[in-house]
C-alpha cells in the first residue's frame, strides 16, 4: 500500500485569466494559470487543528528523544569500548567502561555478564561478587550462564583458598603470640 | 499475511508526517496546493494533489523530500530506544514507544509510485535540461524498484533498518 503521494492537477494552458477567481492578470512562469493572490493562498494551505497537534506532540516525542540520546549514546561507545577492551584483554579498562554503563542501565544483563566476567580478570573480585548476586536468579543465555557459571566457580575456589590462607595466617599469629623469641620451628 | 491496512493503521504517524512534508515542499516552492488527506483508511493512504511545480528539480524535492524528512525524524526518534533494547536487552516502555514512533514514520519514508509518475512527467517535459533529465531518471527508477519491493516489506525493512540497526552503526563508528 502506498503511504501517500503528491498528485499533479493537469494544467489547462488555453484557459483564460486566473483559474480560481478569474482576475485575468495570471501570474507568469506556471503552467497551472492562477493569479498572485490565489496562489500564494493555495500554497499556504493552512493545516488542520488536528495535524497541528499531532505535529506538535512528534515534536515534543522529538524533543524528549534529544534529550534522552546522549545517554544512551555514550552508554552505547562506552560497551562497545568495552567489548574491545576485553577481546584485546585489557580487562581494568573494560572494567571502567562496563561500570559507565551499569550506571546507567543497571538492569541490563548481557552488561552485568560483560562486568562479572572482566571484573574476575582484573583481579577486582569485589566487583565480581556485587555482580554475581545481581545476576542471581536471571534467565540467562547458555553462552552467558556458562561464562557465569566459570567466573563463580573459580571465584568459589579462590575463596576457598583464600579462607585456607587465612587460617594459616591466624594459626601462625597464634603461635607467634605463645612464642615470645620469635617464629616457631620448623 | 497481515493485511497492508492493518500495517498502515499501526503505522499512521509516518502517513501524516510523510504527507505534511509534501505540503511544506509545496509551501517552500509556491506551489499551489489544492486537496490534502493526511490519513486514510485507503490506498493511497494520504495524498496531496497541487499544481505542476515550475521546474523538474522543484517536482523531485516535492516528491522525494518526505523521504529525507521521514528518515531522518524516524532515526532520530528511535535511536534513544534503539540502543538499549538491541545492546543492552534493557528497554523501558518508553524506549519501545520510542522504537515503534520512529519505525512508523521511517517505514513511510519510500516515495509512492504516484510520486514517480509526477516526476517522470516533469522530467519528460518540454525545456527540462539534459542534465536534469540524466539525474532524475536514475531516482525514478529508484522509487519504482523502491514501490515494488514494498510488496516484499521493503518498506519496513528499511524503517527497522534506519530506527534500529543505524544508532547501533553509529555507536560502532564514534566508539
Amino acid at each position: 500500500m502506498d503511504a501517500g503521494e503528491s498528485k499533479e492537477v493537469e494544467s489547462a494552458e488555453d484557459s483564460v485569466g486566473c483559474r480560481n477567481c478569474q482576475q485575468p492578470e495570471i501570474e507568469p512562469g506556471y503552467n497551472f494559470s492562477l493569479c498572485r493572490s490565489c496562489r500564494e493562498q493555495m500554497a499556504q494551505r493552512p493545516l488542520p487543528q488536528w495535524i497541528r497537534g499531532t505535529a506538535a506532540l512528534v515534536g515534543v516525542v522529538l524533543l524528549l528523544a534529544f534529550i534522552r540520546f546522549p545517554a544512551s549514546l555514550s552508554a552505547g561507545i562506552a560497551f562497545d569500548r568495552g567489548h574491545r577492551a576485553e577481546t584485546s584483554q585489557h580487562y581494568t579498562e573494560a572494567v571502567t567502561q562496563y561500570q559507565k554503563v551499569v550506571t546507567r542501565f543497571p538492569d541490563s544483563t548481557p552488561v552485568l555478564v560483560r562486568l562479572c566476567v572482566v571484573s574476575f580478570h582484573a583481579g577486582q573480585l569485589d566487583v565480581t561478587a556485587h555482580t554475581l548476586n545481581k545476576l542471581q536468579g536471571r534467565e540467562l543465555s547458555k553462552e552467558q550462564a556458562d561464562e557465569v557459571y566459570t567466573v563463580s566457580d573459580k571465584l568459589e575456589a579462590l575463596v576457598k583458598q583464600i579462607e585456607k590462607l587465612d587460617k594459616i595466617g591466624q594459626a601462625y599469629n597464634r603461635s607467634m603470640l605463645r612464642s615470645p623469641q620469635g617464629a616457631p620451628t620448623p | 499475511m497481515i493485511p497492508g491496512i492493518l500495517v498502515t493503521l499501526a503505522t499512521f504517524p509516518g502517513v501524516i508526517v510523510h504527507e505534511i512534508a509534501h505540503q511544506l515542499f509545496c509551501r517552500w516552492f509556491r506551489v499551489a496546493v489544492f486537496d490534502v488527506c493526511y490519513f486514510r483508511v485507503g490506498n493511497p493512504a494520504g495524498y496531496v494533489v497541487h499544481e505542476p511545480p515550475r521546474t523538474a528539480w522543484q517536482n523531485t524535492v516535492i516528491a522525494i523530500g518526505p523521504f529525507l524528512v521521514n528518515s531522518l525524524i524516524g532515526a532520530l526518534i528511535a535511536a534513544p530506544g534503539a540502543i538499549p533494547v538491541l545492546q543492552f536487552e534493557s528497554g523501558s516502555l518508553l524506549d519501545y514507544f520510542l522504537i515503534w514512533l520512529g519505525v512508523s514514520i521511517a517505514m513511510h519514508a519510500f516515495p509512492s509510485t504516484g510520486d514517480a509518475r509526477s516526476m517522470l512527467q516533469a522530467v519528460q517535459a518540454e525545456g527540462t535540461p539534459s542534465l536534469t533529465r540524466i539525474l532524475v531518471f536514475p531516482l525514478v527508477g529508484i522509487i519504482y524498484v523502491g514501490a515494488i519491493g514494498s510488496f516484499f516489506w521493503l518498506d519496513a525493512i528499511y524503517g527497522v533498518f534506519i530506527a534500529m540497526a543505524l544508532p547501533n552503526i553509529l555507536v560502532g563508528i564514534l566508539a
